[in-house]
């Protein structure tokens, strides 16, 4: 179940980061529409013609690339619901700590071994039971 | 009011232009910052690169705006100086108008 959530998200992540990418590129082509318009009032001799030039810089302003840079913060917003809930893992405090050495990178059981090897020779020597030695008699002789 | 000139229209033109072209710089920055933030794995540089789209998004927002204004502004000036023309009389010709009167009456 938490792994279907976790790809959802993550499809979810893809797809708001690769809309921002699309609205940016029609933000870019309206923005170029628009200089093509100013540069065009600089050739015009007609007050009213340019003037209506202008109007329409202004219409393609407010409609088209004010609407995509409140499309692309919500493509934002998305954005980052999605990965709050999709945590990538880093290295862990305790791995920082006490780093594995080289030999046993990659080797999870050998690894464990290692730790239990460590842990025994901290513990206390033990101490040899003592040997009975039974009188048969022929100590006295 | 007096209605725009040619000039003034190309000056405003050329503004605009200019604000447009800055956009586009600003844009490109967007983009870095957007695969910068594909690519970023902690959540906290996550955080800091959305900060700084928001801001740049705000300065483009700031520029059209600026634009739209200007625009706006020019509009107002030319309406304003055909609605003079479409005009009659004067507030100033209509109480002479009417002085005359009184001194008639009077």
């Amino acid at each position: 179940m938490k792994y279907s959530k976790d790809k959802y998200l993550k499809a979810n992540i893809e797809l708001s980061l690769s809309n921002t990418k699309i609205i940016l590129n029609s933000i870019d082509s309206n923005i170029d529409s628009i200089i093509e318009i100013t540069q065009k009032v600089q050739t015009i001799d007609d007050t009213n013609k340019s003037m209506m030039c202008l109007l329409k810089v202004k219409d393609m302003s407010l409609e088209s690339v004010i609407e995509k840079c409140n499309m692309l913060k919500a493509a934002l917003d998305r954005f980052t619901i999605a990965s709050e809930d999709v945590l990538i893992p880093t290295r862990t405090k305790y791995e920082m700590l006490h780093p594995i050495p080289k030999e046993l990178k990659g080797r999870g059981i050998e690894f464990k071994r290692f730790r239990e090897k460590i842990s025994k020779h901290n513990m206390p020597p033990m101490i040899a039971p003592p040997v009975i030695i039974e009188d048969d008699g022929d100590l006295d002789e | 009011m007096s209605k725009p000139t040619l000039e003034h229209l190309k000056m405003v033109a050329s503004i605009i232009e200019f604000r447009c072209n800055n956009i586009k710089k600003v844009k490109e920055l967007l983009e870095l910052d957007i695969a910068n933030l594909y690519s970023s794995r902690s959540q906290k540089i996550r955080d800091k690169i959305c900060m700084d789209i928001y801001t740049k998004l705000e300065y483009i927002e700031i520029l059209l705006s600026k634009n739209v204004d200007d625009i706006m502004s020019l509009e107002i000036m030319d309406i304003d100086s055909n609605s003079e023309k479409d005009k009659p009389f004067k507030l100033s010709d209509l109480l002479k108008e009417e002085e005359k009167y009184t001194d008639y009456i009077q």
